[in-house]
């Protein structure tokens, strides 16, 4: 099985879910529904943002995207947990700042709308909202 | 001739009374000093035990409190644990296997139990525990200044006439000059501020001779302090002058008293400065690895590289495996710390370390377990920014990033096969996000 201590998102491009597994702290590609996962909140999906402001990202949400979501730009990863929100604001404001996005605040990028980029059987995509409010 | 020899015999009587009357007053005066040197000296001694008792009353005072807190804390943690027995129980759910807790508590117990504290009913008694620390420090002390001492020649003169004074004459009385100088209230004053003057000077040299370069400064300092202890304690009693053994050895050595005096007092002063400064690099030095950053009161910490006490620090993680991924166990690592392995050679270099909220999440949750159970006191700790990509690649994983209770104050060990449903067992009893 393919082990990877970190992913980018040109591996969602191979494979759309990935499996995180926190004891090997590794993931690894789903290939298959059958494969035992601890928890849904163990799998990451494909997935594209749009911010309020029309600014499109690309990234991963976790489990449902409920809790945590990734976006990749600049060559790494941004990530927003909802339990996590002095962190989760400074990486918002981090990715503002990499990438030159012109926003008065960063918080102004929140909510993202999100859609997973699954397109593979037997998955079915599906789309949500994240905030960290 | 017969008168003459009566006057001759009668000469003698007189002169031998005279000096019979003489020695009987130098006797007499003999007798009050021994007399008012006793009297000194029990006062001293019954001073001195009297600040020892307030002393030791001061610390158990401050370590009751502290063990009060830390009670009431681990109350706070054992209800939380009952609340995952009984869910372990009712939802009939994984086997935990065990529950690590950081808690001082523990150690205070342990630090009792090592101490060869009874147990009473009401609890440890903390007051004689403290106490008995406080005298293994104070034995501790002495001998760290006596064998710094004994590195230094220039310290050992000073060192062997304070001692040598304190043996045989504690107060110096026999040694003032009497018949020069009436006891003075204001050389009493004198006499007890350059007590207190050379008592500082022993504590700042103390502590200064525990570090390295401080080293060169802090043993002379606390030498000098102790001589200037003893000179001031001597006019206190006394109310009279006194020479310090600094003093009396320069004037041995063919300085005149007041170029001895002169030589003292530029010394001090000298001493005094480099003490300072020295202690000045030590403060500044606290912002390096070296030193001991207490987290509990900061509620920000910069990005960087610092020393903590790991009961400080909480898990980022609920769960975590008894195995290392790199091998070996969290057992294996608390024989090897207890064994006499130091923190600083454990693989994997400083503890990673997130601020979120003021407080201070470790992300390598197996290694702080077992660097708590093995009762490490200081480990390193490397603060990362909030904004670093290390941290984005955890936040993105909420079974890797969910501390029971938000707080982090506990973490289950779990192998691996039953740490999914470990995971499902606390979110349903709201113990995780």
């Amino acid at each position: 099985m393919l082990l990877k201590k970190e992913i980018s998102i040109g591996d969602f491009d191979g494979c759309p879910v990935w499996h995180f597994d926190p004891d090997l702290e590794q993931f690894s590609p789903l290939i298959s529904i059958d494969t035992p996962i601890g928890s849904i909140d163990e799998l990451h999906f494909h997935a594209k943002f749009v911010s309020p402001q029309g600014i499109e990202f690309r990234g991963s949400v976790t489990g449902q995207g409920d809790t945590a979501i990734g976006i990749w730009s600049n060559g790494r990863w941004y990530a927003l947990h909802k339990g996590w929100k002095q962190t989760s604001f400074e990486q918002l404001s981090a990715l503002v700042r990499d990438g030159g996005i012109q926003v008065d605040n960063p918080s102004k990028l929140l909510p993202l709308k999100f859609m997973t980029l699954i397109n593979r059987e037997p998955y079915v995509d599906w789309s949500g909202e994240f905030d960290l409010g | 001739m017969a008168d003459a020899f009566g006057n001759a015999i009668g000469q003698s009587i007189v002169g031998q009374m005279m000096a019979t009357e003489g020695e009987k007053r130098t006797a007499q005066i003999a007798s009050n000093l021994a007399q008012e040197t006793q009297q000194a000296n029990s006062q001293i001694n019954s001073d001195f035990a009297r600040s020892q008792q307030e002393f030791s009353d001061q610390i158990a005072s401050q370590f009751d409190a502290s063990v009060s807190r830390d009670l009431d804390q681990f109350a706070a943690q054992q209800t939380e644990r009952s609340i995952i027995g009984a869910a372990e129980a009712g939802f009939n759910t994984p086997r935990i296997q065990a529950l690590a807790i950081p808690t001082s508590v523990q150690a205070a117990i342990n630090d009792a139990a090592a101490l060869n504290i009874t147990q009473t009913s009401g609890g440890f008694d903390f007051k004689s525990a403290s106490m008995a620390l406080r005298q293994q420090q104070d034995t501790a002390k002495r001998s760290a200044v006596q064998s710094a001492v004994e590195s230094g020649n220039y310290s050992e003169a000073v060192r062997l006439a304070s001692e040598s004074l304190r043996a045989n004459d504690p107060i110096g009385y026999a040694l003032a000059n009497q018949t020069q100088d009436a006891p003075s209230a204001v050389t009493r004053a004198l006499g007890g501020l350059r007590l207190v003057g050379g008592a500082i000077d022993v504590g700042i040299g103390t502590a200064l001779s525990a570090t390295g370069v401080g080293a060169y400064v802090g043993v002379p300092l606390a030498a000098y302090g102790a001589d200037q202890y003893v000179t001031g304690s001597r006019s206190l009693v006394t109310g009279l002058g006194a020479d310090s053994a600094f003093v009396q050895a320069g004037e041995y050595a063919g300085l005149s008293p007041f170029a001895a005096q002169a030589l003292e007092l530029v010394t001090g002063l000298g001493l005094n400065v480099g003490g300072t400064a020295a202690s000045a690099a030590r403060v500044s030095s606290r912002t390096g690895t070296e030193s001991l950053l207490d987290l509990s009161s900061v509620t920000d910490i910069s990005p960087g590289l610092y020393r903590v006490d790991p009961t400080q620090l909480r898990f980022s993680q609920h769960v975590a495996s008894p195995n290392f991924s790199s091998g070996g166990t969290i057992s294996d690592l608390v024989a090897e710390l207890r064994a006499g392995k130091s923190v600083d050679d454990v693989r994997g270099g400083p503890l990673r370390v997130i601020i979120e909220d003021g407080k201070a999440f470790s992300l390598d949750n197996r290694r702080l377990v077992a660097f708590n159970a093995a009762r490490v006191e200081s480990v390193p700790i490397q603060v990362l920014s909030r904004s670093d990509e290390t941290v984005s690649t955890l936040l993105r994983n909420p079974t890797r990033f969910a501390p029971i209770a938000g707080e982090g104050q506990y973490i289950a060990i779990a192998p691996a096969a039953e740490q999914s449903a470990a995971w499902q067992l606390l979110r349903q009893n709201g113990l995780i996000r």
